[in-house]
């Protein structure tokens, strides 16, 4: 595993665009989270319903801008590490120089994991320190933050390893990052909740892979929207947490799956 | 010990036929030359070697099985060099030994050997087409190979790029390393290579050592103003064996026992005085030219 990490390093460390994501990212969710409390302090105060900033409730709302910032970081970071590989057909050179291609996939994995992992300490540290600065009041619940940083880091590799997944299949930074935008944002939105919910109705629109990937840490408060609609117009918005964790972990195998299938069967 | 045997190996893209029932084996020490026009096969049987393609059919067997991972024990240049462009040559080097689990002792002097040293810690994206192929060797030689692998080492490079990329690979073909290299210059094969393998339409139409191949054959160098109506007189001729054009003059090989005299006699007969007639050196190249010629005939008459 070392081995593997270590030769990932060794190409990334010198990489402009790769190193950039990533630093984007990290600066991103300090500075995401400092704007959303500039935002909701002073601009509509008097409107809040809770103190979005007090334990536990803070591990929500940071979660949700979490969720849109490595939306599109974390996704283009895993495509760069495939599409990289072939723009510079150095992932054919990987192979002939004996590296087998399921340890070239593995080092990817394993590189996404580990830059998700850093992520979601960091990720960690700034609600804390949010927390600390902008909440009432301190709570530290071992059992709370572990589940948040698991529902982050599963989030966060989840997206990233859909960028891989495309990367592999498309080979073109750009290219994959438009289809994958295009899908997310616009084709699974649209057939989910027009074409599936007219046919089968219920809430299995929500089972779809961007969306179960997204109601890993959705809008906190979408509950209280919801009490606050009449009862025979409530609507479920998002899928539950464990139906989430659930969804992803199984769109992660089938992904995992895919991804093995086409680096076993390509010619490069 | 047998270093590479093929068996069978056939590779088709769509309805083009790439490679066809290759069977080749290549012993230890030998410097194999692949020979073949463009698109006769010569990439497509190195890719499928070195993993990136698979065979349709057919088999290879790399060591006669003794290593597991046996591609940690060849070095190869597939192409044109492939190499993590915003990183330094020596990054690229480091890489290479990492993948291929070889300590890092060792790597300045196979760039000093392929004269990189001074420029090692400049980035791959500052170098020049020759420097880069050079570095592609250094990669290539990391981890001491027990054979090298070079696809067109030259192509693309200018003439001072060929030639120093020439010398590289004739001084480590005199340390007695085993390698193979597809190329379509050949007078580079014939100074380097003691075998050569000959690919034509992706079938193996004739193999064995360089010194059998250059055997001197009974070859005729033939120059006339209408050279359609010579070549068609010279099929007629009873000695005659093969013969191509190469633009300018025919070259013509004939039985032992017709000589130059027989073959004016005839042709002069038939109304044609050519203004040259010459015994010909037989180098590498007219036997290559030789066989496409033969295989052309035998497939036409298929």
């Amino acid at each position: 595993m070392k081995h593997l990490l270590q030769l990932e390093w060794m190409k990334y460390r010198g990489n402009k665009t790769m190193v950039i994501f990533f630093i984007a990212t990290l600066v991103l969710y300090p500075a995401g989270l400092l704007l959303t409390h500039i935002f909701l302090t002073s601009v509509i105060p008097e409107e809040l319903p809770v103190d979005l900033f007090k334990f536990p409730e803070i591990w929500a709302l940071t979660g949700y801008v979490a969720n849109w910032i490595t939306y599109f970081f974390i996704v283009l970071m895993g495509m760069q590490m495939i599409t990289l590989e072939y723009s510079g057909k150095t992932l054919r050179q990987n192979l002939i120089t004996g590296l087998t291609r399921a340890e070239f996939l593995m080092s990817k994995v394993q590189f996404l994991a580990l830059a998700c992992l850093i992520l979601t300490i960091w990720f960690g540290i700034v609600t804390l320190l949010l927390g600390l600065y902008a909440g009432s009041e301190f709570q530290f619940e071992i059992f709370e933050v572990l589940k948040y940083l698991f529902l982050h880091f599963l989030m966060v590799f989840a997206y990233g390893f859909a960028g891989m997944l495309i990367g592999l299949v498309f080979r073109v930074l750009a290219l994959s990052f438009i289809l994958f935008f295009i899908y997310a944002s616009f084709i699974e939105p649209a057939f989910s909740r027009l074409v599936h919910n007219n046919i089968f109705g219920g809430n299995t629109y929500l089972y779809y892979p961007a969306n179960a990937f997204k109601d890993l840490l959705p809008f906190p408060y979408y509950s209280q929207i919801t009490e606050m609609m009449p009862p025979e117009e409530q609507i479920q918005f998002t899928l539950t947490e464990s139906h989430a964790i659930v969804a992803t972990i199984i769109y992660l195998g089938l992904m995992g799956v895919l991804a093995w299938k086409k680096m076993q069967r390509s010619n490069f | 010990m047998c270093i590479i045997k093929t068996n069978g190996l056939t590779k088709h893209y769509g309805r083009v036929r790439a490679l066809e029932n290759l069977n080749l084996e290549l012993k230890k020490g030998e410097v194999l030359g692949l020979l073949g026009p463009n698109g006769s096969g010569k990439t497509t049987t190195l890719s499928i070697l070195l993993g990136i393609i698979k065979p349709d059919l057919g088999s290879y067997l790399w060591f006669e099985g003794k290593y597991d991972r046996p591609l940690l024990k060849v070095g190869s240049i597939l192409e044109t060099p492939n190499h993590y462009t915003y990183l330094s040559g020596w990054e690229n080097l480091r890489i290479v030994a990492h993948i291929k689990k070889v300590p890092e002792t060792g790597l300045m002097e196979i760039a000093d050997q392929v004269g990189l040293k001074g420029r090692i810690y400049s980035r791959v994206s500052t170098y020049s087409l020759g420097m880069r192929q050079r570095l592609a060797i250094a990669c290539s030689l990391i981890g001491d190979p027990e054979l090298l692998i070079f696809d067109e080492p030259t192509n693309g490079l200018d003439p001072q790029g060929i030639a120093e990329v020439r010398k590289l690979i004739n001084d480590i073909a005199g340390t007695g390393k085993t390698i193979i290299m597809a190329s379509h210059i050949l007078s580079e094969v014939e100074k380097i290579c003691s075998h050569t393998a000959v690919l034509n339409n992706g079938r193996l139409i004739a193999s064995g050592p360089v010194a059998e191949l250059l055997k001197q054959t009974n070859s005729y160098l033939l120059a006339y103003r209408d050279a359609e109506k010579l070549q068609e007189v010279l099929t007629g001729f009873e000695g005659y064996v093969s013969h191509h054009f190469d633009g300018e003059a025919v070259h013509t090989e004939l039985e032992e026992n017709f000589d130059g005299t027989d073959l004016n006699a005839y042709l002069h007969s038939r109304g044609i005085s050519v203004s040259t007639l010459a015994f010909k050196e037989r180098k590498l190249e007219d036997a290559f030219m030789d066989m496409l010629a033969k295989d052309k005939t035998s497939s036409s008459r298929a």
